[in-house]
């Protein structure tokens, strides 16, 4: 899958997880996922380098799942397509590349929700 | 009302028990579907929402052996990805009452957990 999109493009939409109605809510889910989720893009590099198609798999899909509800559809496709190879263990120069494509996103998106996580913590300090 | 939800993203997980606990329903939590199974027997839940692929025992096998096993019609709710919709169709057969694509909206899976609750006669999460 080829990614074209500048650099200052927003890689997430909160619209979804604003449903849960509040800041502190969405506060919380989203410092969850910056807990959990930079450490299992660097997983989904260590099994490309071990070969563990299987975990590969069953982690891509559920890093999928979190992706998805941020609408982070680039990174959620190229999820998606890993899965999918990694199942099958087919293609797998094809899998490396999307493996790191995912981890350079990431860290964009990463970057990104943490400014926010930041934003939504001064908002709610204000509030207070 | 008691709400079962068995997912195994952390972030989804929170995400829906903060959406389901503001609704006033009481919510139970599992990441493994082998807990999840042992949850149902043990807290007797109004409500099962499950992902399909969960560690130890899917979403489909909750499904069954939830069916097999209680009298009582428990709804249950599956939460699937795009590309899961075979499994969605066997996950109806084996007795499931409705199914959420992810990604979804938190108010449409209010919508559906009040739906079916309100065909069994449960209207009032308290």
């Amino acid at each position: 899958m080829a990614i074209q999109n500048n650099d200052n493009e927003k890689l997430y939409d909160l619209s979804l997880l604003e449903e849960l109605d509040d800041k502190e809510s969405l506060l919380d889910v989203i410092s969850l996922f910056l807990d959990n989720t930079p450490g299992e893009i660097k997983q989904l590099l260590e099994m490309v380098q071990e070969k563990n198609w299987d975990s590969l798999f069953r982690l891509a899909h559920r890093i999928k799942g979190a992706v998805a509800i941020l609408q982070s559809t680039v990174i959620a496709g190229l999820l998606g397509s890993i899965e999918a190879n990694a199942k099958d263990a087919k293609d797998i120069p094809g899998l490396e590349k999307e493996v790191e494509e995912v981890d350079q996103l990431f860290t964009r998106m990463e970057l990104q929700l943490r400014e926010e996580q930041e934003l939504i913590r001064k908002e709610l300090e204000l509030s207070k | 009302m008691k709400i079962l939800v068995a997912e195994d993203e952390p972030m989804l997980l929170k995400t829906i028990e903060l959406k389901l606990k503001k609704e006033e329903y009481e919510v139970i939590t599992t990441a493994d579907g082998r807990e999840a199974v042992a949850k149902i027997e043990e807290l007797d839940p109004d409500l099962v929402i499950t992902d399909i692929m969960m560690p130890y025992v899917s979403g489909l096998e909750i499904v069954a052996i939830v069916r097999k096993k209680t009298n009582k019609k428990i709804p249950i709710i599956i939460l699937s990805a795009m590309e899961q919709e075979k499994v969605v169709m066997e996950a109806f057969e084996l007795g499931a009452d409705d199914y959420i694509t992810k990604p979804f909206s938190l108010n449409e899976l209010v919508i559906r957990v009040k739906r079916l609750m309100s065909q069994l006669g449960r209207n009032n999460p308290a």
